[in-house]
């Protein structure tokens, strides 16, 4: 009986919650993080797998295709729509992890420059904006290869030319919710200033975050995929769409779906993932700007 | 006025010594480059011989300090490859960049303005919605796709146009088309919100009342009322142009400081990469502090 109720309240808090969510970008969405959690278990092939007799088949709507490589193989005969699923997982992987140590990075300096304020807000703020005048992609090829292009690296990388972003919104945010009335009453009240920070400042803030986050996400994947599309990014044997698009590049004018798959998939995943996020930026936090 | 300029030239300056930093810690983290200037036999006093020489052996304040003297002389260290200025290098390929970005801004310019003017016109009708998608589209592309995708069309199928390298205006439309893609999305969609914003503005709506037929109220004063955010965002848009411009220039071969710097990371000669890092990143500080005072001049309500 209660679990019933317990049952029918998550159902409607759910319901509730996704109101008004664009569908065909939601579905695509889970489609993309449950490719990458559950990639071990849904591959058709093992994505390492090489089969010379079935190299270069195309995808299977088209003459020589067949449903075994659905969307086609590679010149080492190894399954496109397999190796597409494992670049999923890597490429989620990698995002989340460089946007979560950007994000870390960035709220504390902006929590400490906005909260702060003065000498230290101007010197904080001043490296934000050296950050972001960074040419980023230089930037970060130039670190990939500097460190060595392990996934560790990429998503060190990607973590330290991604924080000003995150540092900038939080102190803009800092700074409009510092003159409230409930932040001078727990003052007077006697708080220490870092409970302050962390009690009553940042819960406000965090909407914003999750949104600038969200819609990071696809720009970090193109990130990624450009790095490993140059060489400096994710190496084989591990599995990168940009990796791939690289791959692939040499048999373009034979195979032409080495080229366009990978590319779709990083396309359609980037897309979902910047509807969803304007989505939510809509419903979360409609004071931040369109641009 | 005098006061914000001197204020805002004085961050700028601030700035460009932090850039200076990052530039330098890029150098540091790469390791002893003894390692790999050097040939696998030197023994270990020619190392040190090496790393004296390189002043490697001072404290790191010290080669930071003798790092930003040499830089301020325009002297960025000589290229491991070529043995010439590595900053020398770096600028004789800057114009190809800076082409190739000027003609990428122009089509975006020319595409972008008037889809996002149409679609603010015309709010919520099928034209709205088509330069909603184009925008959304854009902006998810990866870019060295695009380049790819056009290069299987028109170079590959119709045979119509060269897949790389640098010449007449044929072999500039692809790159520049791949280039200026992401930014046309973008500042489509600015154009498209600050027209609605103009639009709904009191003055627009007076002069409609006041019987001004509608392509001057739309072209002449909301346009004019909009445009300053929108040419504050190309200008921006222009430095993601140059930094994006690593990736087209590498799927085209089009020989400019992008091409040359992934060169220069392959060959471990990082004082080529470095020069690049700190020409672009200078250009992209100069391009903010001009669009800042800009802006301050064109909107005098400004005042910080």
């Amino acid at each position: 009986m209660s679990d019933r109720f317990f049952f029918r309240r998550w159902n409607l808090g759910l319901q509730d919650s996704m109101r008004g969510a664009p569908v065909l970008a939601t579905i695509l969405v889970a489609l993309f993080v449950g490719a990458a959690v559950l990639a071990p278990w849904i591959v058709p092939h093992n994505p390492a797998d090489q089969n010379f007799l079935v190299s270069l088949a195309p995808p299977f709507w088209q003459e020589d295709g067949s449903l075994s490589y659905p969307l086609g193989s590679d010149n080492l005969g190894r399954d496109i729509l397999s190796r597409i699923i494992y670049g999923a997982r890597l490429s989620l992987i990698i995002s989340v992890f460089a946007i979560a140590l950007a994000g870390s990075v960035g709220v504390l300096l902006g929590l400490i420059a906005g909260y702060v304020g003065g000498a230290i807000d101007s010197l904080i703020m001043r490296i934000v904006d050296a950050f972001l005048a960074l040419p980023f992609i230089l930037m970060a090829l130039g670190f990939v290869a500097a460190l060595g292009p392990s996934v560790t690296n990429i998503i060190i990388v990607m973590g330290i030319t991604n924080w000003a972003r995150y540092a900038r919104l939080v102190r803009g945010e800092v700074l409009s919710i510092k003159s409230r009335d409930f932040v001078a009453l727990a003052r007077v009240a006697g708080q220490p200033r870092w409970r302050i920070g962390i009690r009553h400042i940042l819960p406000n803030v965090t909407n914003s975050i999750i949104v600038l986050a969200t819609l990071d996400l696809g720009r970090v994947i193109i990130l990624e995929s450009s790095l490993s599309f140059l060489g400096l990014g994710v190496q084989p044997p591990d599995i990168s769409w940009g990796l791939m698009l690289s791959d692939g590049r040499a048999y373009m004018t034979v195979a032409w779906w080495l080229t366009i798959m990978p590319g779709l998939a990083i396309l359609l995943a980037v897309l979902s993932l910047n509807i969803f996020g304007d989505w939510m930026r809509d419903r979360l936090d409609p004071r931040q700007g369109r641009d | 006025m005098g006061f914000y300029i001197l204020r805002r030239i004085g961050q700028t300056a601030l700035t460009a010594v932090f850039v200076s930093m990052i530039v330098f810690s890029l150098a540091r983290v790469t390791g002893d480059p003894t390692i790999s200037l050097l040939p696998t036999e030197a023994t270990q006093e020619d190392r040190d011989f090496f790393r004296r020489q390189l002043g490697l052996d001072q404290p790191l304040h010290l080669q930071y300090l003798t790092f930003v003297g040499r830089v301020l002389e325009g002297d960025m260290g000589k290229s491991f490859r070529y043995r010439e200025s590595a900053l020398g290098i770096v600028l004789n390929r800057l114009p190809a960049t800076l082409q190739l970005a000027a003609v990428s801004m122009l089509l975006a310019t020319i595409i972008a303005l008037p889809i996002g003017i149409l679609a603010a016109v015309r709010r919520d009708t099928w034209i709205d919605t088509l330069a909603r998608w184009f925008a959304t589209l854009g902006q998810a592309t990866p870019t060295f796709w695009l380049g790819l995708i056009l290069i299987l069309v028109f170079s590959v199928h119709l045979g119509w146009l060269p897949t790389s390298g640098r010449g007449g205006v044929e072999n500039l439309v692809l790159p520049a088309i791949t280039l200026g893609w992401f930014s046309a999305a973008a500042i489509a969609r600015l154009t498209r919100s600050s027209m609605l914003e103009a639009m709904q503005s009191d003055f627009v709506r007076f002069e409609r009342l006041s019987g001004l037929p509608e392509r001057i109220v739309v072209l002449k004063h909301a346009l004019r009322n909009a445009a300053i955010p929108i040419v504050t965002y190309m200008a921006l848009q222009f430095g993601v142009l140059l930094s994006g411009a690593v990736v087209t220039e590498t799927v085209f071969a089009w020989p400019g400081v992008g091409l040359i710097v992934v060169d220069a990371i392959n060959a471990r000669d990082y004082p080529v990469v470095q020069a690049a890092v700190m020409v672009t990143a200078m250009l992209i500080l100069l391009l903010n502090l001009l669009v800042d005072l800009l802006y301050s001049w064109l909107d005098p309500r400004i005042r910080y």
